[in-house]
């Protein structure tokens, strides 16, 4: 989401957004649909075979094997040059950091933002176990004052700057959210 | 680089729509 909300200038820096998980092509499909990322392509890789094992994201032990949440950034040529691996699925680095290395490899601007996807593929009425975007208000409203609750309780400095840290994750989502659907 | 990592990087590229540069982002599913 936060991602979608700086999309322009990730496309005035000569990227484009590919988005990469084990679900099948319809789930992928219902959440392009349901979500306001209209210039994200949503990858596809059961098993992480072919990207997110090989690329050392992927997590054999949990939930029969899933991504590893992260960011990275490929050059036009493939060459990896930006990785932040988040400690846990909450976790993403901040957006700057991400433009910056963008923008560091100094390409022209895309000439149209890319379209995203998949599209053309038929979503059943009856897909179960996903998150609703009605949900996200709520979810995320609910992760900050969670975190501002327990911040309070905590007196380790350390240990409340971890509790800042998620505050300002909920934080960074709920502005992204408000931007992308005001659009 | 291994053979396989890089195979995964031509893969990303397969996926973009222009020949710019990818920012990948990785997720653990919808749920």
């Amino acid at each position: 989401m936060r991602l979608a909300s700086v999309s322009d200038r990730i496309h005035a820096a000569g990227a484009e957004v590919l988005a990469v998980s084990v679900d099948d092509e319809v789930r992928q499909a219902g959440m392009f649909a349901r979500w306001p990322t209209p210039n994200v392509r949503y990858v596809s890789d059961p098993g992480g075979e072919r990207i997110l094992r090989p690329i050392g994201l992927f997590d054999a032990e949990e939930r029969g094997g899933i991504a590893l949440p992260a960011l990275v950034v490929l050059d036009s040529d493939g060459s990896e040059v930006y990785r932040y691996q988040g400690r846990d699925f909450a976790d993403r680095t901040h957006d700057d950091d991400v433009i910056d290395a963008l923008v560091a490899l100094d390409l022209p601007e895309l000439s149209e933002p890319p379209a995203g996807g998949p599209t053309g593929v038929e979503v059943p009425d009856d897909l179960d176990r996903f998150f609703k975007a009605d949900h996200l208000l709520p979810y995320f409203r609910g992760n900050r004052f969670g975190a501002v609750a327990i911040g309070g309780r905590i007196e380790d400095r350390e240990l409340r700057g971890i509790a800042r840290e998620h505050r300002l994750m909920a934080d960074g989502i709920l502005e992204a959210w408000k931007a992308v659907t005001s659009n | 680089m291994s053979e396989s990592t890089s195979s995964a990087h031509s893969e990303i590229l397969r996926n973009r729509q222009g020949d710019g540069a990818v920012l990948l982002m990785t997720y653990r599913g919808d749920w």
